[in-house]
């Protein structure tokens, strides 16, 4: 896995990025594609959580949520400029993420699920009671949000959205590749794998289940911000359970252990439904039916069955003999 | 006893009413094999437990080459040089086994979240000696070869080797070999024999769990044998093959009323 290079299929998916504007013209579809840009991001840091570390979270759209709310009320409110409030939802967020994950990321399993959940409910009552500060359940209705502005160009248009979203997620793509594929990454994954025999090398496991929980708490929270500033309007529905629910299972379904797999975990779940709408009333049948599918087929996600399907167009006789090589 | 590497001094362990170790004292020289024996529920594997930081002791004072170590986690044993092995293997599944060896450098690199994120040249170049370093230590277990595998494909008595290459990449002062013949038949058990005489050869302290008699007669200098968490004899083992009450507590309790 070392000696593979993570910059060639990073190349190539910069590429599929730059162009796609080119072929996909309808400004709506393009809508589509920030949102799942916007989701990408929130799935990348929950795999870095799920996949790598092996630790669940169920509470993650709150994360998105305080994100989302921070941009919201710093720069409606109190007319912050919108990378400043962005930078201070994002420290927030890792303090209350530390605050959360300290104590229960000592739990296991379903407790941690139940921990992580409970957080988010919590989180989710707080948006909708605390109306002075957040607008309650109508939603942030004090000022309007403004439109963020990098160097000189003002993100308005869907297109200005689709590059600058997805500019900040390769960008941040890059710099989650390179943790991975280190010291760290091999740290997280020793944790998923056994976490007393990872101490026994000298992991310090405590401290790095805490610190990639408030990682991905930072991703979540960014991607939150970017939601407010394009969405241009926060109310506490999109940061409930159910969106934290949709999170995981956007991870789930696209390939645990793969970042790649949590950016087609997001694609497939947000693009799927608005594929599906021509079905009219049949779409949720025929969306549970595909994730159904896929489950039961490709345990190891879309990513995971994409593997196995070049592997074997590959042929494994080839392949042991270049490990052998190596 | 010349250059103690571990001391340990009355440790207890109790849970609840059970005492699994209770008043343990004894020494572990430098470029020692020591082992401990004693029949089932003797309170061994407690011991390593504590020894290793995973369990704190209940009482007592455990000191690491003249340091108090009592209370310390097991990661920060680990990296004080107190490495073990486990009685059922506990190699990293999900890497391959050159990065299974890489982890057990982890106390001697630093690269943290953010270096790696931005992959500064002093981390790439850690990482480039962090690799070189690890697969010195697959050499020496003959597992160079296998080095990009996933670990889980390796067989049984390869993945007890991968589990010693990665606890001597650690660069253990003292190693905790929990029953490290388990499983394994006679001829791959002569083979770990021979295995934890050059891993002693090479300047490691050695602590061994065992209880295959064969194994811990042919490499032990030093024998120490617990019974219901007590200490109940220690010596060469010349000497406790000749102790009335380890025979006792091996052969049966009526040897106590005779």
């Amino acid at each position: 896995m070392m000696k593979r290079n993570i910059y060639i299929p990073y190349a190539v998916f910069l590429m599929i990025v730059l162009l796609a504007p080119m072929f996909v013209k309808n400004p709506y579809y393009l809508g589509v594609l920030v949102q799942v840009g916007i989701f990408s991001l929130v799935t990348m840091g929950l795999s870095l959580l799920m996949g790598y570390a092996g630790q669940i979270s169920l509470g993650h759209a709150a994360f998105f949520g305080m994100g989302a709310y921070a941009s919201a009320i710093l720069t409606g409110t109190c007319h912050w400029s919108p990378w400043l409030a962005m930078g201070a939802g994002m420290l927030i967020t890792a303090c209350v993420a530390w605050f959360v994950g300290t104590p229960s990321l000592k739990l296991k399993g379903h407790y941690l699920a139940m921990a992580t959940l409970g957080f988010g409910l919590i989180v989710n009552i707080f948006f909708l009671a605390e109306v002075d500060l957040t607008g309650g359940p109508s939603g942030y209705t004090f000022a309007r949000i403004p439109h963020i502005t990098f160097i000189k160009w003002t993100i308005k248009s869907e297109t200005s959205s689709y590059y600058f979203v997805w500019g900040i997620l390769l960008v941040i793509l890059l710099l989650t590749l390179h943790i991975i594929h280190s010291r760290v990454g091999r740290a997280l994954r020793s944790i998923h794998a056994d976490e007393e025999a990872a101490r026994a090398m000298g992991v310090n496991t405590a401290q790095y289940k805490v610190g990639i929980f408030i990682l991905s708490g930072i991703y979540a929270s960014l991607a939150g911000s970017l939601y407010a500033h394009y969405i241009r309007f926060v109310a506490p529905d999109p940061f409930g359970l159910m969106e934290s629910v949709l999170l995981v299972t956007m991870v789930i379904v696209g390939g645990m252990g793969s970042i790649w797999g949590a950016i087609a975990g997001a694609a497939l779940l947000i693009i799927l439904p608005e594929a599906l709408r021509f079905f009219q009333d049949y779409n949720i049948l025929i969306y549970g039916a595909i994730l159904l599918f896929i489950m039961l087929f490709l345990p190891g996600g879309i990513f995971g069955g994409s593997q196995m399907l070049w592997l074997l167009i590959r042929k494994i006789p080839g392949r042991r003999q270049e490990a052998k090589d190596g | 006893m010349a250059d103690p590497i571990l001391e340990l001094k009355d440790v207890c362990r109790f849970f609840g009413g059970v005492r699994a170790v209770d008043g343990v004292s004894f020494c572990v020289s430098k470029g020692q094999i020591k082992s401990i024996i004693g029949p089932n529920g003797a309170g061994k594997t407690t011991l390593f437990n504590v020894i290793a930081g995973n369990m704190k002791p209940t009482k007592g004072n455990i000191r690491l080459q003249n340091r108090n170590v009592t209370m310390l986690p097991d990661y920060k044993m680990a990296s004080l040089g107190v490495t073990r092995t486990f009685q059922t293997i506990k190699i990293f599944s999900n890497m391959t086994v050159l990065e299974n060896v890489m982890i057990a450098r982890h106390p001697r690199s630093r690269a943290g979240f953010f270096s790696a994120a931005f992959r500064f040249p002093w981390m790439r170049r850690e990482e480039t000696s962090l690799i070189r370093e690890s697969r010195k230590y697959l050499e020496f277990f003959d597992l160079l070869g296998k080095a990009d595998h996933p670990a889980h494909t390796l067989p049984f008595k390869e993945q007890r080797l991968l589990e010693f290459a990665r606890a001597l990449a650690n660069e253990p002062v003292i190693l905790l070999a929990d029953e490290p013949a388990a499983g394994l038949n006679t001829r791959e058990t002569k083979d770990i024999a021979a295995l934890i005489k050059r891993i002693r050869d090479t300047g490691v302290t050695v602590l061994l769990v065992e209880h295959d008699m064969s194994l811990v007669m042919d490499i032990s200098d030093e024998i120490l044998v617990l019974d219901f968490g007590k200490k109940i004899a220690e010596g060469t083992p010349e000497h406790i093959r000749k102790n009335d009450e380890v025979i006792a507590v091996y052969l049966g309790r009526r040897a106590e009323g005779a």
